[in-house]
């Protein structure tokens, strides 16, 4: 079994695809509003014509580097590429204005690569336990993991309680707009076709960061 | 120019409180069932905002350091650039992406003071050319 593995995966395509597979995935997850998803989107025709083991090693190189290149832009630029790198902007954007991104890029890459290869091994042993554990989840937990997002904000308000509450409520407003699930009521469209399907997660972390970091650049 | 320091909290907490008063009077015409939950959040909104604008009420009259205070000299640029992309948003509503694109970048440039036309044409047509690959040739999606 172990021969037959490594005999499809010790080969010159496969070697291409992996690289080729984080190539891209990184060059389209540094771009802010393109997702890995999105990635795996884009570059999937290419491995039609493929065999299954280097289509396969190519898509999930694709989807890994997309995450991992979504850091790089929130370091240099403070401007997420994907979602899961708003965090990184905070601490990361901090270093490079030390002059010290290259060396926040490093650990980025030393830690994607530490997480992705654990989160590899786990999804290969553990996760068919975790998927029991994920359908214990129910309304009570996601309103739990909710009001701890929220709690969060106390952390994450420096100075003023206040003012971290008070973006928490306006963040909590934005939730509103747009249709209203149980009652189907249109709320704060203003007859826009966009407003009426709410306000997603990549524009708002656009706007967040994006537009907030040109208006410092321009104070600047 | 205006030269005074402008209490900044104070400026903003009274315009947050304008701003989820008109929201809250909006929820007002809205079927009773979907108006929950943005009232209390726009009700929690309005309450914040007028403990801000206390808050800084009573520190500018305390006087010191805690006071955030701001020339408009020092905020006129961010704010002429969030005009400018405000007004992108809403030109891409009527006159669509490629058009608007086509007018605000050189816009942007000149606002910069980047006097390369060589340079400012090169950007808008990359820019352009690179959305329209991605999205239209490769992803087959509408642009506005």
């Amino acid at each position: 079994m172990w021969e037959t593995i490594f005999s499809n995966l010790l080969t010159i395509q496969t070697a291409i695809a992996l690289f080729v597979g984080v190539v891209g995935g990184i060059m389209i997850g540094v771009l802010p509003g393109l997702n890995a998803t999105m990635a795996v989107s884009l570059l999937l025709p290419v491995t039609f014509a493929m065999e299954p083991y280097a289509g396969f090693i190519m898509l999930m190189a694709i989807y890994t580097s997309a995450f991992y290149g979504g850091s790089i832009s929130a370091i240099l630029i403070r401007t997420p590429g994907t979602p899961s790198s708003a965090a990184t902007a905070m601490d990361g954007y901090e270093l490079t204005k030390q002059g010290r991104g290259l060396e926040a890029i490093g650990m980025s890459t030393v830690a994607s690569m530490i997480g992705g290869t654990l989160s590899g091994i786990a999804l290969l042993t553990i996760s068919p336990m975790l998927a029991k554990v994920s359908l214990l989840f129910s309304a009570p937990e996601y309103f739990m993991i909710a009001l701890f997002g929220l709690t969060v904000i106390g952390g994450l308000s420096g100075g003023s309680m206040i003012k971290g509450f008070l973006m928490g409520a306006f963040g909590l407003f934005l939730g509103t707009i747009g249709q209203d699930s149980m009652t189907g009521q249109i709320r704060f469209a203003f007859g826009s076709d966009a407003l009426s399907s709410g306000i997603s997660l990549v524009p708002a972390m656009i706007g967040l960061f994006s537009i907030s970091q040109v208006m410092v650049q321009a104070e600047g | 120019m205006k030269t005074t320091k402008m209490n900044i909290d104070l400026i903003v907490g009274v315009l947050l409180v304008l701003v989820g008063a008109y929201f809250f009077w909006l929820t007002l015409e809205m079927n009773p069932k979907a108006a929950v939950f943005p009232k209390i959040v726009i009700g929690a909104f309005i309450l914040l905002s007028l403990a801000m604008t206390i808050q800084a009420y009573s520190r500018e009259k305390q006087g010191g350091k805690s006071v955030s205070t701001l020339l408009f000299s020092e905020i006129k640029i961010p704010l002429l650039i969030f005009a400018l992309v405000t007004g992108y948003v809403i030109a891409l509503e009527f006159l669509g992406f490629y058009i608007s694109t086509f007018l605000f970048i050189p816009l942007i440039a000149g606002f910069y003071k980047n006097k390369k036309p060589v340079q400012v044409i090169a950007t808008t047509v990359g820019v352009i050319g690179f959305i329209h690959l991605l999205f239209v040739v490769q992803l087959k999606l509408m642009l506005p």
